[in-house]
């Protein structure tokens, strides 16, 4: 019987906005911070165990809404990639996120789901299934994927950055290969594909 | 437990063979909405819907939203 905890403080995003193309994209992780606690969702895979995963409140609402009133989508932008595909956010914001962040530990749940938004004109799904060790994009017009795979990485960088209890020059003295590696292949990949 | 991206995945997923496809303009939130959900209750390979069912899984979605539930029937 799957499990359902609700009204924890958690935070997702909302959903993230993807504009640009042929290899040069802003990315606007988005929330509504009204709404920001969100609850767990447990679902029972099939013959697999209880999988975690986290989704919004009312996510589908959010969807919809956002959708019929385009002009309010903007109302939650959290920050700004740079070049490098580091996530600037607002500063404001980045004091509130931060707390929120931590009091969960993002990278041990199985799958975050993500909406994400293109160029304000396509919305697809996308999921980092820590399961399988991946990064999926589920896009019904067969288009978006180069930049979800840009995208998202950067994403997942960024939140991992700003998890971590350390800074990363002392997380280097225990983790330092894992540190080197990880950095060069993130630069990599945002680099390499699209 | 410290978790690390050493297994960074070759972009090699599901798709888009078996994500089903729009056939119009305007239903990708629908199919958006339904990945998340199907994803979100542990569905990885076969999302067992298409464009016939858009008009029904809209009203199911406004059913779901009205009522703060979701359904359990297929």
């Amino acid at each position: 019987m799957a499990e359902r905890r609700d009204h924890q403080l958690l935070w997702t995003f909302d959903f993230v906005e993807v504009r640009g193309s042929k290899g040069e994209f802003d990315v606007y992780p988005c929330w509504l911070p009204h709404q920001w606690p969100c609850q767990w969702h447990q679902g029972q895979g099939q013959g697999q165990s209880c999988q975690e995963t986290l989704v919004g409140r009312s996510l589908l609402q959010h969807v919809l809404l956002a959708e019929a009133d385009q002009g309010g989508l903007r109302q939650g932008q959290a920050g700004q990639v740079d070049q490098k595909g580091n996530i600037r956010p607002n500063a404001s914001v980045h004091s509130m996120l931060i707390p929120c962040l931590r009091k969960f530990d993002l990278f041990s749940k199985d799958v975050i789901l993500i909406p994400i938004n293109h160029n304000n004109s396509h919305w697809t799904a996308a999921a980092i299934n820590f399961r399988r060790k991946r990064i999926e994009s589920y896009d019904s017009m067969g288009m978006a994927r180069s930049s979800v795979h840009k995208v998202l990485p950067a994403l997942l960088f960024s939140l991992w950055d700003w998890t971590q209890p350390f800074p990363r020059r002392c997380a280097s003295t225990w983790t330092t290969n894992t540190f080197t590696r990880r950095r060069n292949r993130s630069i990599l990949r945002i680099g390499s594909t699209g | 437990m410290c978790r690390t991206f050493e297994w960074w995945a070759p972009i090699s997923s599901p798709q888009p063979q078996t994500t089903p496809q729009q056939e119009n303009g305007y239903d990708c939130g629908v199919f958006t909405c339904q990945f998340l959900q199907a994803l979100s209750q542990g569905e990885e390979d076969d999302f067992g819907f298409s464009q016939v069912d858009m008009p029904y899984l809209r009203r199911r979605m406004i059913w779901e939203i009205g009522n703060a539930k979701l359904r359990d029937d297929p």
